[in-house]
């Protein structure tokens, strides 16, 4: 390795140990953006050190859910995933994961990178990974996108960067991905779902994309799972879903958690997941085509997906004095959509935390919030709108016809959250719907309550 | 019952960043005064039929604009019509550029409007994106609008328009004369979402007053409702974006 590049590396661990020391956070990011300030080259220097190769998931929707059912799957195969933390997805992020985990034990080490959708153009020539793999493109944060017609031109700019015989692992369902493989060679390894009864029929909400990518034209729908996803053709042109590889069938969806039956050229297994909703079962699609690209046997996959448990937000329940918390990540009009959706698997009245933040790394613009249907929200028994934007969910909320009094504004997170376990009783259910960064507030606050375990883990500081 | 009825334009191209919002508060609104607002959604290949009060066209991107642009021509004699009989009418964003004469790729490449506001936006390569506050002076009271602006377009007026109000936050039409917006007779043009409706409400109800003024006399008035929480919340969102104005040093990697 290059003087320059070791520099840099020492010099970004050390900046990071005395982040760590003085308690000033960015431990995610601040070892890599000061060794990528010293030497931009670091990224590719530690990634040709990975006996493996690397692997980049980008999506609007599931990265890190997607990333963490992957590294579980590649651990149960042997390998040592190097993998960046929740949320530290952009170069930075990716700098500081590859520099924690060079040179520990003794495993095969293999790069297991979640990316920001506008970064991967500016990591795949660095990185360059055997498998890169698009999950679906929503709109998320378009204040730093743009257009979501932008967001799908900013990964294809990254795919045209992959190295010679790179795979491509892509989403059938989702026409903005499946039109990201025309004309790419190897042939694309597609996923998606094939399942009738879980099916829904019209008048859906934030659905992003309607005309074909090709043609122009509008697309009919054969089937729609959510949003803009399902089985889809153009009667203009002839562009269509591409017929998938590895498929799902069989659905089973509760609350709980998803049963279904996966469908890989190698045979059938039965998986059962720790998490619930339909897009969990393509997140997991996503992650076992990763792996069967990587040459990982299906019965291992099938094992590690079994073992796989939510990260921290993504449909966790803490329990604080008898109470059962559920914190369910939300970040763009989808995925608020989803939320609802599993909220109303429920049907008891529901005490509801909506935690709304503007900071970067939750999208400045809040307009979203007025793109997801919050008008299907069932039962809602009490209701409280917090976060740095909280006045404006408690506007959402009244527009969608939720103020009859049971409507409570509070910004500050201390001050919301003892409302929140005031009002909800020992025993009783109580649904945490935050942003981002609101999401880390909240669990800072319920790690001093002894709900949450602390968030060291061995690579990192998650935060 | 008192009835409005709106024309929702191209709800299924032009909606980008809760541009829907809009439509969401003028009909609430409209029933917490017990007024009925009937939305059509009116798109490619639908007819403008009916006798409109209102119409409304939101953000779109490129592709769409230009699909809907095409699709507007045969229905722009009977539009320019009912603008001129008093039709209020709101565009955000690409909606309102839309109303324009004409728009000017950044590659130079032009595309003609609708002319209908006396407006012209030439593309910019920089993005002008983030919070803004807009000092509005109407009817010589003098109030503010907050939204979000997320666009490339830089918009000049004409002498047939004149800007909705000035910039005291953001870049508004230009980024360069301070002026945000547009107004000519009862059609307004501008690049806030936010969504605009919600957090300005006395935007909403002087969009809906010339309309009701229009058909049940100008003796009618609208009966002032309890804004407690939105004024609430537009005065949250300026302190909000004051204290991002006040933190924009702080380098990115460390907001995270």
């Amino acid at each position: 390795m290059r003087f320059k590049s070791r520099l840099a590396i020492a010099a970004g661990r050390a900046a990071g140990s005395l982040s760590r020391a003085l308690r000033l956070g960015g431990g995610t990011s601040l070892p890599g953006a000061v060794a990528l300030k010293i030497d931009p080259r670091t990224i590719g220097a530690l990634a040709r050190r990975l006996d493996q190769g690397s692997v980049v998931i980008t999506a609007t929707n599931g990265k890190t859910t997607t990333a963490n059912m992957a590294a579980d799957i590649l651990s149960a195969a042997g390998l040592l995933p190097i993998h960046n933390a929740a949320g530290a997805n952009l170069a930075y992020g990716i700098a500081t994961a590859l520099m924690q985990g060079a040179g520990e034990g003794d495993r095969p080490t293999i790069g297991l990178f979640e990316v920001d959708e506008a970064t991967v153009k500016n990591v795949v020539p660095d990185l360059a990974p055997r498998v890169l793999a698009v999950g679906n493109i929503f709109r998320d944060q378009l204040d730093r996108f743009g257009e979501v017609d932008q967001t799908a031109r900013l990964i294809a700019a990254g795919i045209s960067e992959l190295p010679e015989g790179a795979r491509l692992v892509l989403n059938a369902d989702d026409p903005r991905v499946a039109a990201l493989g025309q004309g790419f060679e190897p042939e694309p390894l597609y996923f998606g779902i094939d399942d009738v009864g879980y099916a829904q029929s019209g008048g859906i909400g934030a659905q992003d994309s309607k005309d074909c990518l090709v043609c122009g034209g509008p697309l009919t729908y054969e089937r729609r799972y959510f949003s803009h996803l399902g089985h889809y053709a153009c009667p203009s042109c002839g562009f269509s879903r591409p017929a998938p590889q590895v498929t799902a069938i069989d659905l089973d969806l509760t609350l709980r958690g998803s049963r279904f039956k996966l469908v890989t050229p190698a045979g059938t297994f039965k998986i059962e997941l720790k998490v619930p909703a339909i897009y969990n079962v393509y997140n997991a699609l996503l992650a076992t085509s990763v792996c069967l690209a990587l040459g990982v046997e299906p019965r291992t996959i099938a094992a590690g997906l079994a073992d796989f448990k939510p990260a921290f937000g993504r449909f966790e329940m803490i329990e604080v004095g008898g109470r059962r918390l559920h914190i369910m990540l939300i970040k763009n009009p989808t995925g608020f959509n989803q939320a609802i959706e599993a909220l109303n698997i429920d049907a008891r009245p529901k005490n509801i935390f909506f935690a709304i933040n503007d900071n970067l790394a939750d999208g400045t613009d809040v307009s979203w919030l007025w793109d997801a249907d919050i008008e299907n929200l069932e039962a809602p028994k009490w209701l409280l709108a917090g976060g740095i934007r909280a006045h404006d969910m408690a506007l959402r909320l009244k527009y969608a016809g939720f103020d009859d009094g049971a409507l409570r504004v509070e910004p500050d997170f201390d001050s919301a959250l003892k409302l929140a376990l005031d009002a909800v009783a020992p025993g009783d259910d109580l649904y945490i719907l935050p942003t981002y960064t609101a999401m880390l507030e909240i669990r800072r606050r319920l790690q001093h309550l002894g709900g949450v375990s602390a968030f060291w883990k061995p690579g990192g500081l998650i935060e | 019952m008192k009835t409005l009825r709106l024309a929702h334009l191209y709800p299924d191209l032009m909606n980008l960043y809760g541009d829907r919002g809009n439509i969401i508060v003028l009909r609430r609104r409209c029933a917490w005064r017990g007024i009925e607002l009937v939305v059509d959604d009116v798109s490619i290949g639908d007819d403008l039929a009916g006798d409109y009060d209102l119409a409304f066209i939101g953000g779109g991107q490129d592709r769409e604009q230009l699909l809907v642009c095409r699709d507007f021509q045969r229905r722009l004699d009977q539009f320019k019509g009912m603008v001129d009989g008093g039709l209020v009418v709101l565009a955000i964003c690409g909606g309102y550029q839309l109303l324009g004469r004409r728009f000017l790729t950044y590659q130079n490449e032009e595309l003609p409007g609708l002319g209908i506001l006396d407006i012209e936006t030439v593309g910019g390569q920089k993005r002008l994106i983030g919070n803004v506050v807009v000092k509005v002076k109407l009817d010589g009271s003098e109030r503010l609008l907050v939204g979000f602006e997320n666009h490339s377009g830089r918009t000049i007026l004409g002498p047939g328009a004149r800007p909705l109000g000035t910039i005291e936050r953001g870049f508004g039409n230009n980024g360069r004369d301070g002026t945000e917006g547009a107004r000519q007779a009862n059609v307004f043009g501008t690049y806030l979402h936010g969504s605009l409706l919600p957090k300005n409400p006395w935007f909403a109800d002087y969009l809906l007053e010339p309309a009701l003024k229009r058909k049940y006399g100008d003796d009618f008035s609208l009966e002032p409702l309890d804004d407690g929480l939105e004024d609430a919340a537009r005065t949250a969102a300026i302190r909000r974006i004051e204290e991002i104005h006040r933190r924009r040093w702080v380098p990115g990697w460390f907001k995270r």
